[in-house]
């Protein structure tokens, strides 16, 4: 018969590829049928206000850039959580798994890896990700150790070969940038927040909110949680940072870089040199055991530069003022001052003086 | 010396265990001409955080007593950083040598360090860095947690002991945390605190060369050839390359005039306003 479509079960048909009578197609029963990516939706307590860390519309627009599979989302806390749907829903979430449980209120690494390994078993994701935030790195490796997978942490780029996911991340001090890749799913990276750009909302988006409950097996005793949103201070998210190196000898200088981010609306910053000598907290060091910083302009004042310093900065504009003419931190200037950063600084106050 | 010092669940005397890492001095890496790394003649060093965490160790030892074994995983000239840990307070050490451990990834790490526990090791308390110089991924401490079943607490950077319990802050950059630890817990030490570095004393250092280090290999651990190194691992490195800092055409401009330059720094500083 020349119209023989293949379904029949004449016999006469020649066509090789022929599927048995009433077979309609053929499934490998052996491939992986998971799809789609799972993120964890991180919230901040900032103040009396809960929102989502600045990191979580760069992962969730990174998620649907790289395939236009399901998006899932899953995020813990009571109704405070439910104006933060909406935000989701535009940044590209389809299905927001809300997990309720009243001790989950407050963060629990063990049970919230344990809540999402579970999810995860259930959604069966190709591909988890988490912020790199203190709390994802946390998270992460927890999960990846209860599903029994690889997870690359803190990654710098995402790409994907189909399903697949090429993790890009520096290693060796930022000496070397490792591509990996995981041989099974889910397979898991955190991201470094700043690292992508925050997309664009798509306000008329909609996606589905599903209640999950869920009972951890153990919870922590934490005795206290201090928050310290008023002496905490975001380098990741200005556009004018004042960053000090080991330059800097005299302590007050820190005192007049402050007052100067008042008069230019920046933020201060430092190197490792200063965070040891516990001049400033860990959470304003800049470079590859800090924070990647992408400011509009970066004045680094009396910072040498070495190679985990400079991987951090990803500036439009670096400034380098240092008496140090070959002080490696030029290598990344788009402007090099040659002179003492100390005074300097003094003279930029002096001008807002007057 | 107080019996049950740390409460019921706890050991007495508590036994700790401390997790060693040896990295190569990134600080001394240097890049060629032709953007290749030059890996050779880089010391190797015990990783800084990890003898943070061994410096907690020695100072709960000193407050309740206890018993320290520091543990790596390494090649054979990781025993110099064992030496090293011995020097600091620990009172024996383990290497977990074996030609098929390289290439292993954090998960197949955390394997073979969670067998060697399981199979020999009493414990109370794990100790580790919380995240190594050179790979950066603190992902070995959660992952070991899961394996053997036990507490975690990362960014660990102060504790107090109070009465019975062992309290410990945690530091989540915008929140503090203090959680109360039950045995069997791993400990991961944040290494941005500064914990005092004492040095070890000449007496250290002797005591240090009487005692000895014990090596274990696969076949000691029980654990197949396909459980450990780049086999047992879950991820692989596809590609890898030198980070080369792009170089820009910059502008040289002489600052010995504070005032100038200042003027200067403003109007681009107003530029972006």
């Amino acid at each position: 018969m020349s119209d023989c479509n293949g379904s029949c079960s004449s016999g006469n048909c020649s066509d090789p590829n022929r599927l048995p009578p009433g077979i309609l197609s053929q499934y490998d029963i052996n491939q992986d049928t998971a799809s789609g990516t799972l993120i964890w939706a991180e919230t901040v307590l900032d103040g009396e206000n809960l929102r989502l860390h600045r990191s979580v519309p760069e992962i969730t627009g990174k998620a649907r850039e790289l395939d236009d599979d399901r998006l899932f989302a899953v995020i813990f806390g009571n109704n405070d959580v439910r104006p933060l749907y909406d935000e989701l829903f535009s940044y590209g979430v389809d299905s927001l798994y809300h997990i309720r449980n009243r001790d989950l209120e407050v963060y629990h690494p063990e049970a919230y890896a344990e809540a999402i390994a579970d999810l995860a078993d259930r959604i069966r994701p190709a591909t988890i990700l988490m912020c790199g935030t203190p709390k994802g790195r946390e998270v992460a490796p927890l999960t990846a150790a209860m599903l029994h997978t690889g997870l690359t942490a803190d990654c710098t780029a995402l790409e994907s070969e189909g399903r697949l996911l090429m993790m890009t991340r520096p290693a060796f001090g930022g000496n070397i940038i490792a591509t990996i890749s995981c041989n099974g799913f889910p397979q898991m990276a955190t991201v470094r927040p700043g690292t992508f750009g925050t997309p664009k909302p798509h306000v008329e988006r909609k996606g589905t909110a599903i209640n999950r409950p869920f009972t951890p097996s153990k919870l922590k005793h934490i005795i206290d949680v201090e928050y310290e949103n008023e002496k905490f201070v975001d380098i990741g998210d200005a556009d004018i940072l004042i960053s000090l190196g080991n330059g800097i000898k005299d302590i007050s200088t820190i005192k007049e870089a402050e007052e100067l981010a008042l008069h230019l609306g920046a933020k201060v910053s430092c190197s490792r040199a200063l965070v040891e000598k516990g001049w400033f907290p860990h959470s304003r060091q800049v470079g590859q055991s800090g924070r990647n910083v992408s400011p509009k302009l970066y004045l680094a004042f009396g910072i040498s530069g070495s190679v985990q310093h400079r991987t951090g900065v990803h500036a439009d504009k670096v400034v380098a003022i240092n008496n140090d003419p070959d002080a490696p931190i030029h290598e990344i200037a788009d402007i090099s001052i040659i002179g003492d950063a100390s005074a300097i600084m003094k003279k930029m106050n002096s001008h807002f003086h007057d | 010396m107080t019996s049950y010092a740390l409460g019921t669940c706890w050991g007495d005397p508590v036994k700790m265990l401390v997790m060693i890492k040896q990295v190569p001095d990134v600080s001394l890496v240097e890049i060629d001409e032709n953007g290749i790394l030059q890996r050779e003649g880089v010391p190797a060093i015990v990783d800084p955080s990890s003898l943070i965490a061994l410096k907690m160790a020695v100072k709960i030892r000193k407050m309740i007593g206890g018993k320290i074994t520091a543990v790596t995983m390494g090649p054979s000239q990781a025993r110099e950083a064992l030496m090293t840990c011995l020097e600091h307070g620990a009172d024996e050490a383990f290497i977990l040598n074996d030609k098929s451990f390289a290439g292993s990834d954090t998960w197949a790490t955390a394997k073979v360090l969670s067998t060697f526990v399981r199979n020999e090791l009493e414990y109370d308390v794990i100790f580790c860095g919380m995240q190594a110089i050179d790979g950066d991924t603190a992902q070995v401490p959660a992952e070991l947690s899961v394996m053997l079943g036990a507490e975690l607490a990362s960014y660990v950077n102060d504790f107090r002991i109070d009465g019975g319990r062992l309290v410990v802050s945690q530091n989540y950059d915008r929140e503090t945390r203090w959680i109360d630890i039950r045995s069997p817990a791993v400990i991961s030490v944040s290494g941005n605190v500064l914990l005092d570095q004492g040095l070890p004393s000449i007496h250290d250092y002797l005591e240090a060369r009487k005692k000895t280090i014990q090596t274990r290999n696969r076949v000691d651990l029980g654990l197949g050839a396909f459980s450990v190194g780049i086999n047992g691992s879950h991820t692989k490195v596809v590609k890898s390359r030198t980070a080369i800092p792009n170089k820009t055409e910059n502008k040289i401009i002489d600052g010995s005039d504070p005032d100038t330059a200042a003027k200067y720094l403003i109007s681009l500083a107003e530029g972006i306003r």
